[in-house]
């Protein structure tokens, strides 16, 4: 089956090394380029994430950081957890300083461990100090019970200030030595040269140990509870419900994607009209899949006041009961579908957010085969399907939750 | 750095007055659509109307936001000291439905009270979750004009009390869409992978019939206090202190040079390894700094240079902002030329990342049109931010040294 064209940018593979695989992806634009390095950095247990927390945050503060500065690249992003992808970004002209530089974050010690630790910790700290931080940890704990450690997006600020040097030398280890290492290059550059910089600057940067990925570990959910509320001292709500999602070799995927859609993926969804725009009760609802290896979480969330988080739980167990039952309507379905495909189209259209389109696929090994599928499943999609895969997976009974803030009830 | 971009953006202006700009951004599969009108919440009649308007044009006429969903593309706005901004993203066959959807709510202002009513409550929610709930919400720029700048329209919070917006009328509203929301005072930009003379076309069959309506202009002054005022903001959710110091920034239009090299200024102070951060992280404190309170060449004059602190409770805020008072000052901190290079190059690739992104551009370019009437000035800006010197940059450190400033202090309570 061939892809819609808006869906399907064309993609040059090529692995370059035992261990490296290069991808280069034209793009619109004049002459900027964005090159991300995507691995896996298994990072399981506290002590590995502190290790990767502290290892990123010395770069920053490294001399490589701030040659780049120097060239005009900047960092534009890390993700931390089962995978990490470095960016950088600049004038086409400064390729071989940010392929360079993407590897040289891993290596680089010359910036000062102990503002590194520092940092971390307060950056952890300060992020952290809102409703929705703390509702995001209560949750997995609560869904999971308790919640692996890689599904937090780091760790207690306790633990990075007491780091330790060998803690961030094994992380910076770990992350180049297991498994493939991708090199994306998204913008206006030939492959050929790509490849011949990219050889230059990685051929010494080699993994220490096997080329093959290890296989990905599902984490186990704990059952399915009632909403449980958290008071706190906040003087508004964020409230947080959860279900677990259909995997990605799921029948349902797509309708099941379609389906939340609906509900609350996109603005003008059913949860937003009747909790927003209809009753004014919240100014941000959405509903959105997150994906944590292979144990997928549907994730219903809202900001309100503490008097409204009743009535907002209430509207959207409603709504989620009502898509359950009845179905979404074949112009829901319709809209749905042209959102998906004008999404696309939009994300393609810039270069950070190509890069980063193509780079998940590329941690998450969607290939091509999985996308022709998902496609085709799309386009045929039928009002039926969104229903039963509403009924099996929104049923407002499987979802448990977490409302964080305002007084306890 | 090369120059990244060979192709000028298309201008034309209509009969009514209104301004169209459209750029070409070769085989991306979408284009962004932004109306920049010129008036923001310095303009409004009081506290928070100017941003509750801009949730009841998203209700004019229907919903904007389904329709611009239902042709698979996304919607938004923003309201900023001098402007207010309205941008879409769509793919490209569904350009011409944005440009008559903006039309339709240039033209009139479809608006009930129930309609009204409910986005009152949505920004009353706004608000509690983006000010009142979150640590440092609206920090500075709700609370430090008040204390630097002498009259209400430089001074009051843009962001708004409920008290003060909550018994809007819609004819209050029909009011500031006739002074405000005309032709004249508005820009049109399209910016993504569509033919800029058939953008700027369908742009002028959508809009033409508008017919032309008076502008209406607010005259700014620089009415900044004396010497140094200090205030508090009461924070009942940030878990540390922190501290604003603002100063009013040169005009752009008649200091080009210091407003740049001031803007290169934040990247040095602000940037990690230069020496206030340096000296900051020593004490255990964070920094951010930014030229305007929304980013550099985003209002007219006058807008404020921020250096924004959070510090821990063991350490004064006074000290703290005596270190950031020493390093603007050349005769009490040396500007290393190897510390500015590298906040010029920072500054410079900031300003290349808009290139990068249709939304990002077609916003700027709208932006630039409306305050500066140069949009082409986006494309040039990052070359004229490298030819800044160490000496301009010093200066512009001293100039601010000499100016009158606000300190602000927050979150000392926990």
């Amino acid at each position: 089956m061939n892809l819609p064209p808006l869906m399907s940018p064309p993609v040059h593979t090529e692995r370059i090394l035992p261990w490296l695989v290069l991808h280069t992806c034209p793009a619109p634009g004049h002459g900027y380029v964005t090159a991300c390095l995507v691995a896996r950095t298994r990072a399981a247990e506290p002590e590995q994430i502190a290790g990767v927390d502290v290892a990123l945050q010395t770069w920053t503060d490294s001399e490589r950081a701030r040659v780049l500065d120097r060239l005009g690249c900047v960092q534009l992003g890390v993700r931390n957890g089962a995978l990490t992808m470095v960016y950088s970004a600049g004038d086409a002209a400064h390729l071989p300083a940010m392929i360079g530089g993407c590897a040289a974050a891993w290596d680089d010690a010359t910036g000062d461990p102990v503002r590194a630790r520092a940092e971390a910790a307060r950056h952890a700290w300060l992020s952290g100090a809102t409703p929705a931080a703390a509702s995001r940890r209560a949750f997995y704990d609560h869904l999971y019970a308790p919640a692996p450690p890689l599904l937090h997006d780091t760790v207690a600020p306790g633990q990075l200030a007491t780091c330790s040097a060998p803690q961030v030398g094994e992380a910076r280890a770990g992350i180049r030595g297991r498994g493939l290492v991708h090199l994306l290059v998204v913008g206006q550059a030939d492959h050929d040269l790509v490849r011949d910089t990219a050889l230059e600057c990685l051929s010494g940067w080699r993994p220490a140990a096997d080329p093959e990925p290890e296989p990905l570990q599902t984490p186990a959910m704990a059952a399915v509870t009632p909403v449980a509320q958290h008071a706190a001292q906040w003087g508004g709500c964020h409230i947080r419900l959860g279900a677990p999602a259909p995997g990605r070799e799921d029948d349902d995927l797509t309708a099941f994607n379609v389906a939340l859609l609906i509900a609350g993926g996109a603005f003008p969804s059913r949860l937003v009209t009747l909790v927003r725009e209809d009753s004014g009760l919240a100014y941000r609802i959405t509903a959105a899949t997150v994906r944590h290896l292979d144990a997928p979480v549907a994730v219903i969330e809202a900001d309100c006041s503490p008097a409204s988080a009743p009535r907002v739980v209430d509207e959207i167990r409603r709504c989620l009961a009502s898509l359950a039952s009845r179905g979404p309507t074949q112009a829901e379905v319709d809209t749905a579908r042209r959102y998906v495909q004008g999404s696309s189209a939009i994300a393609l259209s810039s270069l950070a957010s190509r890069a980063q389109w193509l780079g998940s696929k590329i941690a998450l090994d969607v290939d091509r085969e999985h996308e022709c599928l998902w496609h085709k499943r799309l386009y045929s999609l039928t009002v039926d399907d969104v229903r039963a895969a509403a009924s099996r997976w929104l049923d407002p009974d499987r979802f448990t939750g977490i409302v964080q803030g305002g007084e306890q009830r | 750095m090369q120059k990244l971009v060979q192709e000028s953006p298309v201008c034309i202006q209509l009969d009514n007055g209104l301004r169209v700009v459209a750029f070409h951004v070769p085989e991306a599969p979408a284009a962004a659509v932004c109306v920049h009108y010129g008036v923001g919440f310095r303009s409004e009649p009081r506290s928070g109307f100017a941003h509750l308007f801009e949730h009841a044009m998203f209700q004019s006429g229907g919903r904007h936001f389904d329709a611009v969903y239902s042709v698979g593309g996304t919607a938004n706005g923003s309201t900023l000291p001098d402007y207010t901004e309205y941008s879409q993203a769509v793919p490209t066959d569904a350009v011409r439905t944005v440009l008559e959807l903006e039309a339709s709510r240039m033209a009139r202002l479809d608006l009930d009270q129930a309609q009204l009513r409910n986005q009152i409550a949505v920004v009353r929610e706004e608000i509690r979750t983006n000010v009142t709930t979150r640590p440092y919400g609206g920090f500075p720029w709700t609370v430090l004009p008040c204390h630097l700048y002498t009259s209400w329209y430089n001074g009051h919070n843009g962001y708004g009390d409920l008290a003060d917006i909550i018994d809007t009328t819609v004819e209050e509203c029909q009011a500031f869409h006739a002074a405000y929301y005309s032709p004249g005072n508005a820009v049109v930009t399209v910016c993504g992978g569509i033919d800029p003379q058939r953008a700027v076309t369908a742009a002028a069959q959508a809009f033409d019939s508008i017919p032309a309506r008076p502008v209406t202009a607010l005259e700014l002054d620089a009415d900044t206090c004396a010497g140094r005022v200090s205030g508090v903001h009461a924070d009942a959710v940030a878990p540390r202190p922190a501290f604003a110091l603002g100063w009013p920034m040169p005009d752009p239009s008649t200091s080009p040079v210091m407003y740049r090299a001031m803007v290169v200024l934040a990247f040095y102070l602000g940037g990690p390894g230069l020496p206030l951060r340096r000296a900051l992280d020593d004490c255990g404190a964070d920094v951010s700094c930014s030229a305007g309170f929304f980013g550099p060449w985003r209002a007219r004059h006058p807008d404020t240079m921020v250096v924004t602190v959070t510090h821990p409770a063991s350490r004064r805020g006074d000290d703290l902002a005596a270190v950031v008072d020493k390093h603007l000052r050349p005769d009490l901190t040396a500007f290393r030329p190897e510390d500015v290079a590298a906040a010029t190059a920072r500054c410079a690739t900031d300003a290349l990342r808009p290139l990068t992104d249709i939304q990002s551009l077609a916003s700027a370019l709208g932006v630039s049109e409306l305050l500066w009437s140069d949009p082409a000035g986006v494309f040039t800006l990052p070359g004229r931010i490298e030819a800044t010197t160490c000496d301009e940059v010093a200066a512009a450190g001293l100039y601010l040294s000499e100016a009158p400033s606000a300190l602000v202090t927050t979150g000392a309570n926990r």
